[in-house]
């Protein structure tokens, strides 16, 4: 067995500045710390003097890139050696400030002294990083446990990292970035951060209370149906929610407390289940800051509506044996719409990571988010085209809604020996999200409106825990990983029929419980240094009872009912590295795997059924590269089969029938290193989406996203006393079918976006420009039939007459399908309108 | 106690600070009944408002002569306001009104953001009224009864000049409508 130490690179320890009289002139005589301390004279104070000094451990990412850097230091030494404090007093960034700290915590000094006098001391150290001279051959490091992960994260004081070395490129469908990335753009929210994944591309829906609209690999994945989205591996998905199937409202969430994003494409790893088809995204959180902070942003968009303010405060305390955070937001937005937002909200997020032991940490922390907002709904095309209203208007000013979620968590890490590491969770959270919307107008109800409210009160709670070890069988390495993971739902939801917020008819009411077990177990077998085969599987067991509280009249369809259904879903790829040498690396590799979704379990015991799990097949070829160590080019091409489109219709409490589908397309992403200083990346991606029974079905899938495109420049640079950094961003989507005939369509566009930033010891200030040459374009968009109140009634006379705008077309009779000159409905596209050039300032006080 | 330990107090303790923030100011409008009030709510002469309706929102609640509905949430824009006047309706009674003369502003209506716009219902200000010798015309009676309130007018037909309304010919006779067609509407307005 083989494990490479990571702190085999080179860590130096360098004077950089003394500042008061009892500073050391020089604790550690360079690398070389001293054993023993300078003569004392004339009784002046005697600097402390460096005892034992692990060194830090090299940040994964930043070894694998052969990044170097220095970090400033500023260190407290009590009477009896001990550090008592340590602070960054010059950042390194690519994760050595958080590697120094680490380290430096661990270290004990003879302790300054003063007439032979024991006391307490202050040190300014420059702790150089420089990575190790590169290997005479490929030195293969063990790989992660699946394509997807990162290599497992360096853990606090004494833990090591168990993966050292060259990270494996053996996976273009998976990714991490890092802050250092995401702090290079306008980040307002964590939907800015989720955007810098390549790939993936979101819009805003109906404003900022809720959630998302995702865009990857050929899935509108609406709020989150086809994306799984979790945070430190909790899940954000909601099933069988009250709106949405994985609606994933990912607004509870202070963006500065997340440290990295992962992203994976496809249904290739085992350690994911539900939601998992197109992608799945991990936001993991810091353990702690390196200073303690208040910051107040504001911003707008001129002409339109008030401005928006945005206060942070986070105090990260330093302990001797444990890593805490502490975070509170408070916000309010109302957006550029003629209907303000009013988007009210606070977020709290404490965390603390204690070291146990030498091998084992524990995670401690909560969660709690509260926020309630007036939405503008998705607004006709036509009602815009005829003056109705602006394209921040609003057809029905009552929409919006609450929404809260609550959630206390725990982890548990272990390293039993150098080569095996433990991992456990768990979390209990609690739910409520209460949402008014119109989607028809006045096509049911041409009085009082079509709007409807949807209620979801729930309590979820779950955990997770894996074990994974390393070992070596005849020059053979296997990397093993098994685990489980269980989630259940207590959930209360009702529909109603409601006229201005007040509740008119009752639709559907539900209690539903559904629990999902999912078992993995993961082999990575590396035989040869160049070649690398991953086999896994996973097996989930949903089981679920839904009570339907309201009386059914038809007998045969009560609507209630308890089930279970399972699925195994085997995995498998490959990965070859054809060139592994300095200036040039080439993987290649072969993804294959099953994945499902669930489906909201409400619509299991209705006519026409959906089914419980929904399975997806997919494939994907690959190549990843990294030439003269700052060019990096990656390009996929990839299949995913569908078994069935039918859904729950939250919006109506009915089933949405729909038949298999397949999708397939290319990727290319690539990044370039123009200096150390300024960087070049983007992403482009080719989709076809298509009903797999019926291949001519004209524009394909509606919805579906054809292209998508993010990109930009990216420049970070030291600037006088502090660092200054700068970001052009890019991000857009093509046409696509609104309609399954794709006979209308949802027109594309493309967004420019502006950072510019400034870091020093004591503050930061971000100015962002979003939307930057303040074009008029749609986010969100759907293909909807509606009547406005100008427009004849349903079932009248009269279509002749009635124009659905540009983009719409009169809708045909709902039961016989055929146009008959009476009017029911206009199919245009109603849309979220994006919000133009906006403005926004973030300023930032260190306090400590 | 350093700055962090009391920065993590503030934080978790100012959270209840927090709840209960109000949104900002929306636009909003107001239906402001300017008829002469009756001393008697439910004598012929009293002129309620039975509906109204502006751009994107309906004045749900009925207002009575002389008064102003509660403000409702508006977006900004210039569209003319409808009403229907209940003449010699009681707005407290269970009843429903048996008739109903729809009615549009003289002009289109504009509000600014975060203003209130006061949509003001009188024979001054609106146009319908036939015993105030100002009728719609047909096609904007039409628009009014068959569009934006076509649940008070179904089966019926409205006639503009005579402020009056019908039954469809096989039709169930306003069955299923709020107005009924028996009133002499013009003779109700004109008796104010």
């Amino acid at each position: 067995m083989r494990i490479t130490v990571i702190s085999k690179a080179t860590v130096g320890v360098a004077l950089l500045l003394s500042t008061r009289p009892l500073l050391a002139q020089d604790p550690t005589g360079g690398a070389t710390p001293p054993t023993t301390p300078a003569p004392e004279a004339n009784g002046a104070a005697v600097a402390p003097v460096l005892k034992d000094h692990p060194d830090p451990i090299y940040p994964a990412d930043a070894l694998r890139d052969r990044i170097s850097g220095t970090v400033g230091l500023e260190i407290s030494v009590d009477e009896t050696g001990r550090v008592v404090e340590v602070k960054v007093v010059q950042a390194a960034g690519h994760g050595f400030d958080e590697s120094a700290l680490a380290a430096v915590k661990t270290w004990t000094f003879l302790p300054a002294r003063q007439n032979d006098t024991p006391i307490r001391a202050t040190v300014q150290l420059a702790l150089p990083f420089e990575p190790p001279a590169p290997p005479v051959k490929a030195e293969v490091a063990l790989p992660p446990a699946s394509p997807a992960q990162a290599p497992i994260a360096v853990q606090k004081n004494v833990e090591t990292t168990l993966v050292l070395g060259r990270k494996p490129i053996s996976a273009a469908s998976s990714s991490d970035v890092r802050d250092r990335d995401f702090a290079l753009r306008p980040i307002g929210s964590v939907q800015d951060i989720l955007r810098v994944t390549p790939g993936l591309v979101m819009v805003q829906h109906s404003g900022g209370g809720k959630a998302n609209q995702y865009f990857l690999r050929g899935f509108d994945a609406d709020h989150g149906t086809d994306l799984a989205l979790s945070i430190d591996g909790i899940p954000i998905n909601m099933v069988s929610h009250a709106h949405g199937q994985g609606f994933a409202d990912t607004n509870f969430i202070i963006p500065e407390t997340v440290e990295r994003v992962e992203l994976s494409k496809g249904p290739y790893f085992a350690n994911q289940g539900d939601f998992a088809t197109a992608g799945a995204v991990n936001l993991v959180t810091r353990k702690g800051f390196e200073h303690s902070s208040l910051g107040f942003g504001f911003g707008g968009s001129p002409g339109h509506g008030s401005p928006s303010y945005r206060g942070l405060l986070i105090a990260s305390p330093k302990w001797d044996k444990a890593d805490a955070m502490f975070a509170a937001e408070v916000g309010r937005q109302d957006g550029p719409f003629d209907n303000p937002e009013g988007w009210d909200r606070y977020k709290l997020f404490n965390k603390i990571t204690f070291a146990l032991t030498p091998t084992s940490s524990m995670t401690i922390g909560e969660s709690s988010y509260s926020g309630n907002w007036h939405g503008s709904g998705q607004i006709p095309a036509r009602a815009v085209e005829q003056g109705i209203i602006s394209r921040f208007g609003s057809i029905d000013p009552t929409e919006g809604g609450n929404t809260a979620r609550h959630q206390l968590f725990m982890g548990y890490k272990l390293r039993p020996s150098e080569s095996s590491e433990v991992n456990a969770q768990a979390y209990v959270g609690t739910y409520r999200f209460n949402l008014f919307s119109n989607f028809t107008l006045y096509a049911q109800d041409p009085d009082a409106g079509d709007e409807i409210e949807q209620l979801d009160r729930r309590t979820f709670y779950g955990g997770a825990v894996s074990y994974r070890v390393l070992h070596e069988i005849g020059g053979v390495r296997f990397d093993t990983t098994i685990g489980s993971q269980l989630r259940s739902d207590d959930i209360h939801e009702e529909l109603w029929h409601a006229a201005e917020r007040l509740r008119t008819a009752q639709v559907r009411g539900n209690d539903v419980h559904e629990t999902l077990l999912g078992a993995y177990l993961n082999e990575e077998i590396t035989p040869i240094p160049w070649l690398r085969a991953n086999l896994g599987g996973r097996a989930d067991l949903l089981s679920f009872a839904v009570d339907n509280v309201l009386a059914s009249n038809d007998p045969t369809n009560p609507h209630s009912g308890v089930d279970a259904a399972h699925q195994f879903s085997p995995k498998a790829s490959l990965a070859v590295t054809p060139i592994d040498r300095k200036g040039a690396q080439l993987d290649v590799y072969a993804n294959w795997g099953h994945g499902f979704h669930s489906n909201d379990v409400r619509g299991v015991f209705t006519k026409p059924s959906v089914t419980p799990l929904t399975r997806a097949v997919g494939e994907e070829i690959g190549a990843r590269s990294r030439l003269w160590d700052r060019f990096d080019f990656a390009v996929a091409g990839w299949l995913l089969d569908l078994n069935s489109e039918t859904t729950w219709g939250g919006d109506d409490g009915t089933t949405n029938v729909g038949a298999a589908t397949r999708r397939y397309g290319i990727e290319f992403e690539s990044r370039y290193e123009f200096t150390p200083w300024l960087a070049a990346d983007g992403a482009i991606t080719f989709t076809h989406s298509q009903f797999t029974q019926d291949h001519e079905n004209g524009g394909g899938l509606a919805l579906a996203p054809k292209q998508t495109w993010t990109g930009g420049l990216s420049a970070r640079h030291e600037l006088g006393p502090g660092v200054g950094r700068a970001g052009l961003r890019f991000y857009g989507i093509g046409d696509r079918p609104a309609s399954d005939d794709g006979a209308i369509v949802a027109p594309g566009f493309t967004q420019f976006d502006a950072h510019l930033g400034y870091r020093q010891r004591w503050f930061d200030i971000a100015f962002d420009v979003e939307n930057l040459f303040n074009g008029a374009y749609r986010a969100a968009q759907f293909d909807t039939v509606s009547r406005l109140r100008n427009e004849p009634g349903v079932g009248q006379p009269g279509s002749g007459a009635s124009s659905c705008g540009s983009n719409g077309r009169l809708a045909t009779n709902p039961t016989s399908g055929a146009a008959d000159g009476r009017f029911w409905g206009c199919e245009d596209v109603d849309f979220t309108p994006a919000y133009p050039i906006t403005l926004r300032v973030m300023a930032t006080l260190f306090l400590d | 106690m350093n700055t962090s330990v009391i920065v993590a107090a503030a934080c978790v303790l100012c959270w209840p600070v927090i709840v209960g923030c109000n949104t900002s100011d929306p636009t909003s409008a107001v239906l402001a009944n300017q008829y002469p009030p009756a001393i008697d709510a439910g004598s012929a002469d009293s002129m309620a408002v039975y509906k109204g309706w502006w751009a994107v929102t309906q004045f749900a609640d009925p207002v009575a002569a002389g008064q102003v509905s509660d403000p409702v949430r508006v977006v900004q824009g210039n569209d003319y306001g409808y009403a229907l006047l209940a003449p010699g309706w009681d707005p407290s009674s269970s009843t429903l009104p048996s008739t109903l003369i729809p009615l549009r502003s003289a002009s289109k209506l504009s509000v600014a953001r975060g203003d209130t716009l006061n949509f003001v219902v009188s024979d001054d200000a609106t146009v319908g009224n036939c015993s105030a010798g100002k009728p719609l015309t047909q096609e904007d009676a039409d628009f009014i009864t068959q569009r934006i309130f076509p649940g008070e007018f179904a089966n019926v037909n409205y006639d503009a000049t005579l402020c009056k309304a019908s039954p469809i010919s096989g039709g169930e006779g306003g069955s299923s409508g709020a107005v009924g067609t028996e009133g002499g509407a013009a003779g109700q307005a004109g008796s104010q």
